[in-house]
């Protein structure tokens, strides 16, 4: 698997963790190409089944990142976002998934640097993990 | 057990406290419908405790109870169909407001595949083998709702499990105060029994279709029919996310799935379904079994998300059904809490 | 009605002149993916798979005698948004290709790049019957299995958009196989297949003649035995009265393609205050409400189009014949609006359309 390249899909929100990702990349921080992120209004958008969606066609990992706890622009939407990933975890660890090509990250606005940590930390990770069995899957 | 139900129903009735009365009776072809009663006589035809389960209880009651009642419902459901009603009513699917939920020891249910094939079959307690997987290993069998007629421990008694059961209790005269340590006794052994066998059952389901290879494997069979979801008490929403136009996987999508693995199973989303759906309804997934009977293809689906919601429910501490005032878990937080899953 | 005589033969079996043929096309280039029945890794369940990888043709499962889905569903869901972009060869069985001409015309898929294979179709196995230990017995004993709704099927040659007919059901049994050539493009892809030989064949129809009487006179029993409404209000109802309300013959049908099904709407729920004064009315009232409603609704909406394929007395978990009383409805409302489901591409769906001078005898 030396040529493995993961590909996460990062569900970041609009007001925080994707401005976050806008500051690393003007401040041009080196970072893995191997997070293909889409924004969302807040990390409470992020209904469980779009993890599962991108989980079950193959992507090796997937990220939600939004405002630190206290901070989401919809005042308490990470509080029940953070309810709703532990339910999805333990779900996916019930089922005998690997759960761990899912993860929760709070990054802010200002945190260019935490973002290129954790986008590099989890494709480190995931890259030790290998591919996600999903993608080859013939009778999913 | 029926005749002591219909008793106490049509007291109920005739006392005024009550102006309907939701019972399963019997209709034509060994069936069970569910009746919506406000008229004494046509009690005559009530079937309490029926051998099967052809609908969920709390799903009859919740075709018509979404807004107040006038005047009182009494409403005599098995206790996971009262536990799923309590879930319902927090779905803000119920308005319980009005409603008494009369529940019994539940002698279980016998599979209903089976039951149709041969409608002699009666569900003993005794005798696992004569209802469902799910029954089996239920250890929510009794003291559910507001009222629940005990059968066991010399019992043959409805005893008040709330304020609202006492009130009914109270204004039909009924003052009974029986002894009943015999029967808490009871309950409390089977319970324990029950409690191996369902972690014995769900510790070998999880071995025998774990991981992605299994879950392919257990779900191979399904046809897609949801059948599943529309029959569970829980699943009340009239478009399922699998169902939005947003969620069809077009032909590029299937060739993209297929080229990369060679193959690619087409109706696909079958493992989205079923896992999308145990991430939105397991914390109130009430184990009844009803999807279970339901579906076509004989996947132990129910006993799967059973075993998820054990899971699930574990983590805030909560039991579907048993207690009007705890909140659904996903609609309420804790400033401190789950640290373990974010960073 | 397929009258075409160019056929190709070969000794070997069905399922492996099939594979073979599927899997020089894919190998060629000639088409892009194979729509084809697998089996799953549980014993005698299957599924519909898009194959791309030649060698994951062994695994194809041409016309194995199941329909774990409908055909015309699974190519709906792929094809609603857009069309195949290049060829795909799709397995079908007649009533699979009628109901998804159903969906082309209604917008729900389209036949764009879909080399239909079909056959002259002997029937499936209701899917209940193979869940048991015993199903190679059952599937031995295919004609004895056979689902009530293809008894009674005397559509069983495919139509005209079937590019190749393979010969499956016939009134003598044949070794080997022959597959009808029925459009240009089948012709043109059989010149590049050398392995099969061309000869001239007699028309599938006169080779199934016999079968073709022996399901016209079920078909008339079933018109004949199953209860009409005009049987009154108490056969209906008993007949429905154990539906659980699963609607998984609604999810099943082809046809049945809305995204959010009429009986599920806000509108035709029955207002809790509706239900209340009726179980004072009457004393008693069954609830949910609404089951003959669904039914006959669903008569109502898709009898017209009806493919007879059955689907939905396959899933129903209580063991309604559903098929049984809409193929009996569909029948009358077809005779009636001149209309057959599934015939030509181009036939305007009959409720989307009138003559000014018709049905002259329900009117006055
Ligand atoms: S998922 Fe199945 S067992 Fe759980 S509440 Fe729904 S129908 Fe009952
Ligand atoms: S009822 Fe069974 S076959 Fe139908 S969707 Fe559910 S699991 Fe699949
Ligand atoms: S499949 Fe059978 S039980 Fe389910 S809705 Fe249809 S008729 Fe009723
Ligand atoms: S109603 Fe039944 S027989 Fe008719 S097309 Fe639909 S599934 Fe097939
Ligand atoms: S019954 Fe009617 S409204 Fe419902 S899905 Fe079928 S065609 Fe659509
Ligand atoms: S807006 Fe960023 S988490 Fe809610």
């Amino acid at each position: 698997m030396e040529d493995f390249e993961p590909r996460i899909i990062g569900f970041l929100c609009n007001w925080c963790s994707y401005a976050g990702a806008d500051l690393a990349g003007t401040s041009r921080l080196k970072m893995p190409p191997n997070l293909v992120p889409i924004k969302v209004m807040c990390s409470s958008r992020v209904d469980p089944e779009m993890v599962t969606d991108a989980f079950l066609r193959g992507a090796d990992g997937v990220l939600i990142a939004g405002c630190h706890p206290g901070d989401c622009h919809y005042d308490k939407g990470n509080y029940y976002a953070r309810r709703r990933f532990a339910v999805l975890k333990k779900v996916v660890e019930s089922l005998g998934l690997e759960a761990d090509r899912l993860r929760l990250s709070w990054i802010s606005a200002s945190e260019g640097a935490r973002f290129q940590q954790v986008v590099e930390e989890f494709t480190e990770k995931i890259r030790k993990m290998g591919p996600n069995p999903t993608g080859k899957e013939t009778l999913l | 057990m029926n005749s002591i139900i219909v008793d106490f129903l049509e007291k109920a009735l005739v006392s005024d406290y009550v102006s309907s009365v939701l019972v399963p009776s019997g209709g034509p072809d060994n069936t069970f419908p569910w009746t919506l009663i406000s008229d004494v006589s046509a009690l005559a035809m009530a079937e309490p405790v029926p051998p099967v389960m052809y609908v969920q209880g709390a799903k009859a009651l919740a075709s018509f109870t979404q807004s107040m009642t006038e005047g009182k419902l009494l409403a005599v459901m098995r206790p996971c169909e009262a536990r799923a009603a309590v879930e319902l009513s927090k779905l803000e699917q119920i308005d319980l407001d009005n409603i008494i939920l009369l529940t019994m020891d539940c002698p279980g249910a016998v599979p209903l595949k089976e039951y149709r094939r041969d409608a002699g079959i009666q569900p003993d307690i005794s005798i696992p083998e004569t209802i469902r997987p799910l029954c089996r290993q239920c250890t929510e069998f009794t003291s559910a709702g507001d009222l629940c007629l005990a059968m066991h421990g010399g019992l043959r008694e409805v005893l008040p499990l709330t304020p609202a059961g006492q009130e009914l209790l109270d204004s039909l005269g009924m003052k009974a105060e029986p002894d009943t340590s015999a029967w808490i006794e009871w309950a409390s052994s089977l319970k324990a029994e029950r409690e191996a066998v369902s972690t014995e059952n769900r510790k070998s389901l999880k071995k025998a279709y774990s991981g992605l290879e299994g879950l392919v494997e257990v779900f191979s069979g399904c046809i897609s029919c949801r059948s599943c979801r529309t029959v569970c008490p829980i699943c009340y929403c009239r478009l399922c996310f699998i169902d939005m136009k947003d969620r069809r996987c077009p032909a590029s999508a299937h060739l993209e799935n297929s080229r990369s693995s060679g193959a690619a199973r087409v109706m696909s989303g079958t493992l989205l379904f079923h896992i999308g759906r145990m991430a939105h309804m397991s914390l109130s997934c009430v184990s009844c079994g009803m999807c279970e009977d339901a579906c076509p293809s004989d996947i132990p689906v129910g006993r799967l998300v059973s075993m998820v919601s054990a899971g699930t429910t574990a983590v805030f501490n909560y039991s579907a059904g048993s207690d009007p005032e705890d909140p659904l878990p996903l609609n309420t937080f804790r400033l401190e809490e789950l640290h373990e899953y974010e960073d | 009605m397929n009258t075409k005589t160019s056929v190709l033969v070969s000794e070997s079996s069905i399922g492996d002149t099939l594979r073979d043929l599927l899997g020089k096309l894919l190998e060629n280039g000639e088409i892009d993916s194979v729509f084809a029945l697998r089996e799953t890794r549980q014993k005698g369940r299957y599924c519909y798979s898009l194959i791309t990888d030649p060698t994951l043709i062994r695994e194809a499962l041409p016309f194995h005698p199941v329909m774990p889905v409908q055909g015309a569903r699974a190519l709906s869901e792929m094809t609603i948004t857009e069309p195949f972009g290049r060829p795909v060869a799709a397995l079908l069985r007649p009533c699979e290709i009628r109901a998804f001409v159903e969906n082309v015309k209604q917008s729900q898929g389209s036949l764009e790049n879909i080399f239909i294979i079909s056959c002259t179709c002997p029937g499936v196995i209701p899917a209940s019957k193979l869940l048991g230990e015993d199903r190679e017995d059952v599937l031995a004993n295919h004609g004895g299995n056979i689902r009530n709704a293809c008894r009674t099927c005397t559509g069983f040659i495919p139509g005209p958009q079937a590019d190749m007919t393979v010969l499956l059901a016939s009134d003598e049994p044949h070794d080997g196989t022959v597959i009808y050539l029925n459009t240009d493009r089948a012709v043109e892809i059989a010149g590049k297949l050398d392995s099969l030989s061309r000869e001239t064949g007699k028309p599938a129809a006169e080779l199934t003649s016999g079968i073709s009487e022996a399901r016209e006179k079920s078909l008339k029993d079933l018109m004949r035995d199953i209860p009409a409404p005009a049987d009154g209000l108490q056969s209906l109802v008993s007949l429905f009265a154990a539906c659980i309300g699963c609607r998984g013959c609604r999810e099943a049908c082809p046809l049945c393609s809305c995204v959010l099904c009429d009986y599920e709407t806000a509108r035709t729920l029955h207002s809790p205050e509706l239900v209340r004064s009726e179980a004072k009315r009457k004393g008693s009232v069954r609830v949910p409400a609404g089951t003959l409603q669904f039914q006959l609704g669903r008569l109502m909406h898709i009898s017209p189009s009806c493919t007879a394929c059955g689907q939905c007395s396959d899933v129903c978990p209580v063991d309604i014949p559903v098929s049984d009383i809409f193929i009996r409805a569909a029948n009358l409302v077809q005779e009636s609006l001149d209309y057959a489901p599934g015939r030509d591409t181009d036939d305007t769906p009959p409720m989307a359309t009138y003559l000014e001078k018709e049905l002259l005898d329900i009117t006055d």
